[in-house]
């Protein structure tokens, strides 16, 4: 199932290079931070490593879309 | 002084009772939160106040259950004042309803709140004019930042004053009206992209909506499984250790705190993180505003079972607890859905099922754990979605349609989480305070009288008794007495086995402790949903409801077992 998450993100910044729409890298990158810091604390309460945590890298997208994505 | 406060589902009457009062009652963000009234006391410069939160409606024409609360109200208890709140960036549709209030001739201040969500979506409205136009006092408030609170309290105690605008009786012609009025005082700027447009484009994606809602419901359940597990172990060891000190002390009192009190409602607390954790989620859900947007995109679906929208809102509720989620079933116009909606809504996994699932998942699946969780949440709602169609196409049938308004995304508050967490948490504690401790003293005698050889004592019997009865299933009878004990409340299977001492991993095998977290979702509704019911619907539909969840679960739980055993 972390794997379908993943998943889920990559598939959605997918669309949204192929339709030209800002809103999926936002929401997106949005998902993967939130799922890097939920795996954060998985690891922290029961110490099993997940790659979603890795999901931090997108931290910077994510940023870059709050600022950009009111110009459309 | 008594105060009505009416106005839209959603446009922030609760937020602003709240404020007004000091009062702690829950805001959501989606419509039909609050379907009972709830009152709210105050002074104000000295003077007492009365306020009446009644439910959110978009008219007065009394179709369904919530409409008639507000219209019974208004026409049978003579507030003193009307607070209209309305929804600044949807002047229109709310300002139908305020034309309907003017007929009945009572003092009203009319509220213009969320400006702030107005101003960021470019709409301007004139709050002069509009006060001129309806002749009635006009605050501009932005209830979440107690802005125009002071205000409006100054106009609280003016008193307000009883609309001069003229309006024909009917409805047309209110409609008209709205319309006029919202021609003269609103301006619409050009506007920026608005972040809830932005959302719902990937949210609501015809493709991307739903597997991003189903990532998000796992991201729930590993939290509330993962996350919650060191500190329900802490507990855990706290609870055991106390319980084998006190035991250990001689005396029938001691055994009686140590291995009926404190083992019993201690095997039920263990598992207050995982509930916890799930609220916290639950309300996060809620307020950001995505809970909405879960069912548009299971509207399809819910039609397709003959359950409408608004169905939806009381099942997502069940998942923190059925009771008020059959009361929030009174938005629903059509009575026969309306009751289909109560009687599937047991089958919606409420958080007091959660313990069990967390310690059988535990034993047998502890590496997947989230996974069977979240599997045994998505199996009730099938359950429950199914059942709704045989409901609908057999004894309930009838049209019905339903049109979701979406509310904006908002970042949740804090406070608000907070409080919808802890009220919910604090009716789980006082569970385990009142029913769970009452019942460990019962299953403790039970289990130590005649003889303390748990085989011949009355709970040895009361098992053997019924156990045949499960025999298909091949669970040991101290499984069925659990079952048995959970009637009152689910939390009570767990604790019965703690009390127990059951040794499930022994006396278990894997398909029957499948088949037996499907009996326990499934079996009956407790002792306080069918109270709920009962009131809602009387003795039949209750009636109906034990017997035909008990026959399901017992269906499905024996499908489960043999399946599994199978495979
Ligand atoms: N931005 C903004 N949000 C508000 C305001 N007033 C209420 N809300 C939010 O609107 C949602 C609905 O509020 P609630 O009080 O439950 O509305 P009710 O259904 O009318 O009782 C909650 O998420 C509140 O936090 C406001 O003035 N501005
Ligand atoms: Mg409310």
């Amino acid at each position: 199932m972390n794997a379908f998450v993943l998943l889920v993100v990559a598939i959605t910044f997918l669309k949204g290079f192929i339709v030209r729409r800002k809103s999926y890298g936002f929401v997106a990158s949005m998902i993967a931070v939130i799922f890097a810091i939920l795996m954060t604390l998985v690891l922290l309460a029961v110490g099993s490593f997940s790659y979603g945590i890795l999901g931090y890298l997108a931290l910077p997208a994510f940023i870059w879309y709050r600022k950009n994505i009111e110009q459309t | 002084m008594k105060i009505a406060m009416v106005g839209n589902p959603n446009v922030g009457k609760t937020a602003l009772l709240n404020l007004l009062t000091g009062g702690k009652f829950e805001v959501g963000n989606f419509p039909g939160t609050t379907v009972e009234k709830k009152e709210g006391k105050t002074k104000i410069d000295g003077k007492d106040v009365i306020f009446v939160d009644l439910p959110g409606i978009y008219s007065l024409e009394a179709y369904s259950l919530d409409e008639k609360v507000a219209k019974d109200f208004l026409t049978n208890e003579n507030p003193d004042l009307i607070l209209n709140v309305v929804n600044a960036s949807n002047l229109e549709r709310n300002l139908y309803l305020t034309l309907q209030l003017v007929d009945f001739k009572i003092p009203m201040i009319l509220v213009l709140n969320m400006i702030d969500e107005a101003e960021k979506r470019g709409i301007k409205v004139d709050a002069e004019k509009l006060s001129k136009i309806l002749g009635i006092p006009v605050v501009r408030t932005v209830a979440v930042k107690g802005i125009g609170i002071k205000e409006l309290k100054r106009e609280i105690l003016k008193g307000g004053s009883v609309p001069r605008v003229r309006v024909g009786k009917d409805l047309k012609s209110k409609l008209e009206m709205a319309e006029k009025i919202v021609k003269e005082v609103v301006k619409v700027e050009k506007k920026r992209v608005d972040l809830t447009e932005v959302f719902d484009e990937v949210f609501m994606d015809r493709h991307l909506g739903i597997p991003i809602f189903i990532a998000f419901m796992w991201m729930m359940f590993t939290f509330t499984y993962t996350v919650a597990s060191p500190l329900t172990n802490l507990i855990d060891f706290v609870f055991s250790t106390l319980s084998e000190r006190i035991s250990s002390m001689n005396g029938v009192v001691f055994n009686l705190i140590g291995k009926g009190i404190i083992k019993g409602v201690g095997s039920v607390l263990v598992f207050l993180p995982n509930i916890t954790f799930l609220f916290i989620v639950l309300a996060l859900l809620e307020l950001s505003g995505y809970m909405p947007r879960a069912v548009y995109l299971m509207d399809r679906i819910m039609t397709a079972f003959g359950l409408t929208g608004r169905s939806v809102i009381p099942l997502i509720m069940g998942f923190g607890c059925n009771v008020p989620a059959v009361m929030a079933t009174r938005t629903i116009e059509d009575d026969k859905v309306r009751i289909a909606t109560i009687l599937v809504n047991p089958f919606i996994s409420c958080s007091a099922r959660l313990p069990i699932y967390v310690l059988f998942a535990g034993i047998f699946f502890p590496t997947i754990g989230s996974a069977v969780i979240m599997g045994l949440y998505a199996f009730g709602v099938a359950v429950a979605l199914i059942s709704a169609l045989i409901f609908r196409r057999v004894l309930l049938r009838g049209e019905a349609e339903y049109v979701i308004e979406l509310p904006p995304y908002r970042i949740p508050n804090w406070k608000n989480v907070w409080i919808l967490t802890w009220n919910r948490t604090k009716h789980f504690l006082q569970k385990a305070g009142t029913v769970i401790l009452a019942m460990s003293i019962v299953i403790w005698f039970l289990t130590n009288f005649p003889t303390s050889s748990i085989d011949k004592s009355y709970a040895g019997m009361l098992g053997r008794l019924l156990q045949p009865l499960f025999a298909p299933m091949g669970w040991d009878w101290q499984f069925v007495l659990a079952i048995l004990m959970g009637f009152v409340a689910k939390e009570v299977v767990v604790e019965t086995l703690g009390i127990l001492n059951t040794p499930i991993a022994k006396i278990m095998t894997m398909p029957q402790a499948l088949a037996f977290m499907v009996f326990s979702l499934l079996y009956m509704p407790c002792l306080a949903t069918l109270a709920t019911i009962k009131a809602e619907t009387g003795w039949k539909w209750t009636i109906f409801s034990v017997i035909y969840s008990f026959v399901i679960a017992y269906v499905l739980a024996l499908t489960v077992e043999v399946v599994a055993r199978l495979i």
